[in-house]
């Protein structure tokens, strides 16, 4: 909202900074950063108090407290560090229009059964946590309030019923039926959350790919927000687009505070707080920016995760109804346990994954041009 | 009386504290306003 600012310019030149996505981009990441900062190691107190009560005495060291990292000991919920960074940044720094709303809307509404999810496990010892059907009816009605949005909207009505596939000039679809558009961003919303719930198993693995992801969709968000460089491109030009590089941005800062105490030995889990909400929201920044497949694309490792369980569970119950017997692709699923189980440690698994991450960005960054 | 050795005393029974303190809810107060007025602001668009 400090967008707003720069309509004062004439009193005070400077503040025409404040009409510039750039700059706001990076002030939002700075702010997520900050609040991180801050924020963190006061709620991860708050959350090993919540896991282990006031007098936890560690069995190990005889302190009070948990004062050694194991996982164990970590406690989880640390998604509301991102969120509070996210959202405190993105509100100050974006300016508020349709595709903003509608972002921080699906990032809120997911955060909700995430952080009920792990509430219900960590306080009330509830191993299951929130019913499946709850999950589900939470997904629902975050992806049909979101699309109700855009399509209710003058500014995204039209433009929201547009697909675009990567490598092609135009759009594939030019007005999608609404039952159409409801069936892949839910599937987009509810894969994506899924896939970095499964990711997020070893200590900063999703939430280093994520900042691979937010730092390209920030771009392409840039892109598709500015009619000369969409032109150029040959991409999609969605006017107003141009804020999600600020809520990128603020993700990026977000998850960077969050790595911080993140980072193996993990002080902290972000939980399925954290990790539905993200996948939801890049999941819906994907569609209003008209890149969803290239998602496919710079998410790969978020992909090929999600993709190891199937195969791993199809594969298991295909060759038991064939042999009686079950058989398994992979050592482990989710396939970062498989190299775990292969004997790399954990870092060099993380780092490995991150690497690719990055590949896997450069790669749909490649898309822009190759059409 | 005799006083037991640290190593054998028993540590208090863990207390937990609710999380949803007057604190809590004032600040999920004030998210609410700020989220709606951004939403106003942003559908008005």
């Amino acid at each position: 909202m400090l967008s707003y600012l720069a309509d004062f310019a004439h009193l005070w030149s400077p503040l025409r900074l404040f009409h510039y996505i750039t700059v706001r981009a990076v002030g939002a990441a700075a702010t997520a950063l900050c609040i991180g900062f801050v924020i963190g190691p006061w709620l991860i107190g708050r959350f090993r108090a919540l896991k282990f009560g006031h007098g936890y005495i560690d069995e190990r060291t005889g302190a009070l407290g948990a004062t050694y990292f194991d996982k164990k000991h970590t406690p989880t919920m640390g998604g509301l560090i991102i969120f509070l960074s996210l959202f405190g940044s993105a509100v100050l720094w974006a300016e508020p229009n349709v595709w903003t709303v509608v972002a921080l809307f699906v990032y809120t509404a997911l955060t909700v059964p995430g952080w009920r999810d792990d509430y219900l496990k960590v306080v009330h010892k509830n191993k299951d946590g929130i019913k499946s059907w709850e999950k589900i009816a939470w997904q629902s009605f975050a992806t049909v309030a979101a699309l109700g949005l855009l399509l209710w909207h003058p500014q995204s009505a039209a433009k929201i019923r547009e697909l675009w596939v990567p490598f092609f000039k135009g759009a594939v679809i030019a007005h999608m039926p609404w039952w159409l558009l409801l069936v892949l961003i839910y599937l987009w919303i509810v894969g994506f959350s899924n896939a970095i719930n499964l990711t997020d198993g070893l200590d900063g693995l999703a939430t280093g790919c994520t900042i691979t992801v937010a730092l390209v969709f920030g771009i392409m968000a840039y892109a598709a927000g500015n009619s000369v460089i969409a032109q150029y491109l040959l991409i999609s030009y969605v006017p107003g687009t141009g804020e999600l590089t600020v809520v990128c941005a603020a993700l990026i800062g977000a998850c960077m505070a969050f790595l911080w105490f993140n980072s193996h030995p993990a002080e902290v889990f972000m939980g399925d707080t954290g990790s539905l909400a993200l996948g939801g929201l890049i999941g819906v920044m994907a569609f209003m920016i008209h890149q969803p497949f290239t998602l496919v694309i710079v998410g790969g490792v978020f992909v090929l995760e999600a993709l190891s369980v199937i195969f791993q569970v199809g594969w298991f119950k295909w060759t038991k109804r064939r042999t009686g017997t079950g058989a398994r692709l992979f050592l482990m699923a989710p396939i970062h346990h498989h190299f775990q189980k292969l004997g790399w440690p954990e870092t060099k698994v993380v780092l490995r994954f991150w690497i690719l991450s990055l590949g896997f960005a450069l790669a749909g960054l490649a898309t822009l041009k190759l059409r | 009386m005799l006083e037991l050795p640290v190593e054998n005393q028993t540590p208090a029974a863990p207390e937990s504290r609710p999380f949803f303190g007057p604190g809590t809810l004032i600040a999920v107060g004030v998210w609410v306003c700020v989220f709606v007025t951004f939403a106003v602001l942003g559908l008005r668009s």
